[in-house]
């Protein structure tokens, strides 16, 4: 008996130094060790070679800064692990802005204008959902589309007039604090938890993957696509609309510009962070990173006196490795 | 090197991963000769043919060809040498016409370098004669049969100037006519010199029109053999490594009561007025030749195709199914003929593929239990025997066979009251073929009911308890399989009307 007990418990022992094996091994192969060990090279060359970049106020800046793009880049890692493409993230976040900016410019309350924007972000996430999941429109069309339209309206609101005028305690979403963090990058911080958790416990998000991997497979595995699709498009559009609560407190000032290109910076902290373009991959993790790494080269760029007239340049290039390296990594998966 | 060989490998060797797929193969292949190539699913039949094809590049060993050392670094590499390949899997594109698709990027241009249309056609339509087969050069490929898109396949495949055609598996879906006509083309471009590597599981094929064969186990070269001092016994032990003693489950299962009832079903063309039950425990055979409509009428019961009238009554009620979602909350559950396409997840783990159709009760409130979905994982693993480095391997680079057990794997884990394979056994190997038979009757004796829809005569004879013969979208008759014989079921097959 005892001895039947010791066997098993042997056996056991091997199969946790196995699991330790392939945890180790798996660590150097994750994605999220190599963005990892980017930020951390690209972080100690700053510190040498800028005085600036470890000072204070640098760091709150940046991590206030990055806050509302984390947030946009997990809505857009939920669409691009079902194989879809949002990119009217930014403009989303610019509409969401001026609507809050504008009620609160009238006098209501910040927490009926913090309302609107959200119910903004969500209406146009839904009606990107209806193209998309419902009529089937390519994803990318709807929301270029979504993205003109919504900037267009933007711009026929403020008719280029800036709009403030806010309530003090507005201020607490973007330049607040909570505890001995600020504000926006705990929001971010709580979101991208509940999205971990969403992401890898739950059974609805987990029908992501299946979508992405085969949308026809999916469909006939009995999951129902068009509801998922519409739900996720739906939560990226949300997201936007609390970014834009989050930008618009921190410049205090509506504009009908606010977020434009923020769809530029997510797409790529998500891909290089291991979601494929191609679908049914990817985690939260490791596209939040992605958007560190991005950050850091960004506000590198700035310490090391690189002109803000090249940072649409440097943008675009970042961009294109990106997906390039997407295309190069997923190469083999194409079947002769 | 002797020059007589077309092509000759010594002591190729393969690795992916943990997994030893060649071990030291020396074959070789003579000018103007039908080499058959069988071997069981995982015996590494698609890694030689993938390294010929420059898909893949062996580890170690060297190949010659025409004498000369090569290795094929690329597909485009291989091609220029001389080597075709068909594949199982269709590569058409389906939006382009037949002629398109067989010159494919080699279109024939005028002095402009604008394309030919007429040149292209004609040319397209001499192929086509050649095979003997009436399908029109500007058709579509979406619009054609599979049956006839694979032989488009093969016409693309023999109008490139080739010396070395591979032919993965062209009959899977070709019916007996057709195999023949095959076969005669075949051996007609063996006599003009070709050589012709044919990779088939259908050993009595492989027999009948090949010259020599060999046969690879585990890896392993298993024999190789002159067709005349063979026969089909000895090509199978020496596949299996073992004598074969029943290919199908011999029990009959005890019939339950009656749970599903099809009436008056019809869609368009397709099918026409189709009345029939099922029962408890009982494996129903739908058996027709291609375009009878056997799928499309399966997958109307369950929630995926359209129809224009028709009720299905489930366990006494009268029940709307209108998706594949809806049809498995129920318990019935389609396993599809088509794993590549609407089967599996390639990129996903074997562990995610097995749980997509059940993530319901997989879950509590929404919660996904982890580690119920790895325990039953494994289990479901271990009991199909599903070869796999892990669960969390990708299911792309499992061989065919066990891809296919992990469709079934994702079938059982439904717990399905109505189960309904169509073409469980596409494209796999004997031994795996036999294990799916013996899990289809295991759960038959369980109380699940099965329908199982099958294009082979032996295999739906040896399997099912009764059987539907469909012909152009009509039930011509409802048979007791112990009761009928081969000839009376192909007697309802042919339209004794249309017949030439």
């Amino acid at each position: 008996m005892s001895q039947k007990s010791n066997s098993i418990k042997e056996s056991n022992n091997e199969v946790n130094m196995k699991n330790l094996k392939y945890f180790i091994s798996n660590i150097f192969k994750k994605r999220e060790f190599a963005v990892i060990l980017l930020i951390l090279i690209m972080s100690t060359l700053l510190i040498f070679s800028t005085p600036n970049f470890l000072n204070k106020q640098n760091i709150r800046v940046l991590t206030d800064s990055i806050a509302s793009d984390m947030i946009i880049t997990i809505g857009l890692t939920f669409v691009l692990i079902i194989a879809g493409i949002d990119i009217s993230v930014g403009a989303t976040i610019g509409l969401s802005a001026v609507f809050a900016a504008e009620i609160m410019a009238a006098g209501e309350s910040m927490w009926i204008a913090i309302g609107a924007a959200l119910l903004v972000g969500l209406i146009i996430g839904m009606i990107n959902a209806f193209f998309i999941a419902i009529l089937r429109v390519n994803p990318l069309i709807t929301t270029l589309a979504m993205q003109v339209t919504i900037r267009g309206v933007a711009i026929a609101k403020t008719k280029g007039y800036l709009i403030g005028g806010f309530p003090k305690e507005f201020e607490f979403f973007g330049q607040g604090k909570i505890g001995f963090i600020g504000t926006p990058i705990f929001i971010a911080i709580v979101i991208a938890v509940g999205a971990y958790l969403l992401l890898n416990y739950t059974a609805f998000f987990q029908q992501l993957y299946f979508i992405g991997g085969n949308e026809k497979a999916a469909q006939i595995s009995g999951i129902k696509i068009q509801k998922v699709k519409f739900i996720i498009y739906s939560i990226s559009g949300l997201l936007a609309g609390l970014a834009g609560v989050i930008v618009l407190s921190r410049t205090m000032v509506g504009t009908s510009n606010i977020g434009t290109g923020a769809e530029f910076r997510a797409i790529p902290a998500a891909v290089i962070g291991g979601a494929s373009l191609m679908g049914g991959e990817g985690n939260i993790i490791g596209p939040l990173f992605g958007v560190l790494l991005l950050a850091i080269i960004n506000d590198g760029l700035v310490l090391l006196g690189v002109s803000a007239y090249y940072q649409a340049l440097c943008q675009g290039i970042i961009l294109l490795l990106a997906v390039s390296l997407d295309a190069i990594l997923h190469r083999k998966e194409i079947r002769v | 090197m002797d020059e007589k060989y077309l092509l000759e490998t010594k002591g190729i060797e393969k690795r992916f991963g943990g997994v030893h797929a060649l071990k030291g193969i020396s074959i070789e292949i003579n000018k103007g000769e039908i080499l058959g190539l069988v071997g069981e699913n995982g015996a590494g039949k698609s890694t030689l043919i993938k390294i010929f094809s420059g898909v893949i590049q062996q580890d170690s060993g060297d190949i010659f060809y025409e004498g000369k050392e090569k290795i094929f670094n690329s597909p485009a590499d291989s091609m220029k040498s001389g080597i075709n390949t068909v594949y199982q899997e269709l590569s058409l594109v389906k939006h382009r016409t037949v002629a398109q698709n067989i010159f494919c990027l080699r279109e024939s241009t005028n002095s402009l370098g604008l394309i030919n249309w007429k040149t292209l056609n004609e040319n397209a339509k001499k192929i086509l004669d050649d095979l003997d087969v009436i399908i029109s050069p500007k058709a579509y490929v979406k619009d054609l049969s599979i049956a006839d898109q694979q032989i488009v396949e093969i016409a693309k495949a023999i109008s490139r100037e080739g010396k070395l055609l591979i032919m993965d598996e062209p009959t899977s879906a070709l019916s007996k006519d057709e195999i023949n006509q095959l076969f005669i083309l075949m051996r007609r471009l063996s006599d003009l010199g070709h050589s012709i590597l044919f990779v088939s599981h259908k050993i009595e094929e492989v027999i009948e029109v090949s010259d020599r064969v060999i046969i690879l186990r585990d890896g392993n070269l298993a024999g190789k053999l002159s067709i005349k001092d063979t026969n089909l016994s000895q090509v199978i032990e020496l596949m299996v490594g073992k004598k074969l003693e029943n290919l199908f489950p011999g029990e009959r299962s005890k019939v339950g009561k009656e749970i599903l009832s099809i009436k008056n079903f019809s869609y368009k063309k397709k099918f026409k007025n189709v009345n029939f039950n099922l029962s408890q425990g009982e494996i129903l055979g739908i058996f027709g030749p291609i375009g009878s409509g056997r799928t499309e009428l399966v997958k109307a019961i369950c929630g995926m195709g359209e129809k224009e009238s028709g009720d299905i009554y489930f366990e006494g009620n009268k029940v709307k199914v209108d998706s594949p979602a809806m049809a498995i909350q129920k318990g019935i559950v389609y396993m599809t003929e088509d794993r590549i396409n609407e089967g599996l997840f390639f990129k996903l783990s074997v562990q995610r593929n097995l749980i997509a159709s059940s993530l319901r009760s997989f879950s509590k409130i929404g919660v996904l239990l982890l580690d119920k979905i790895r325990v039953l994982s494994e289990k479901m693993i271990e009991l199909l025997r599903i070869v796999t480095p892990g669960i969390h391997t990708p299911v792309i680079s499992l061989s065919g066979g066990n891809q296919q057990k992990v469709l079934l794997g994702k079938a059982l884990l439904t717990k399905p009251k109505i189960l309904i394979a169509d073409e469980p056994t596409r494209g796999i190997d004997v031994g795996a073929k036999t294990e799916i038979y013996a899990w289809l009757r295991k759960l038959a004796s369980d109380g699940v009911a099965i329908i199982m829809v099958n294009c082979e005569l032996p295999e739906i004879m040896g399997v099912t308890d009764r059987l539907i013969v469909m012909y152009s979208g009509e039930v011509k008759a409802i048979l007791d399989t112990n009761k009928t014989s081969n000839k009376e079921v192909l007697s309802y097959c042919y339209d004794s009307s249309s017949k030439k």
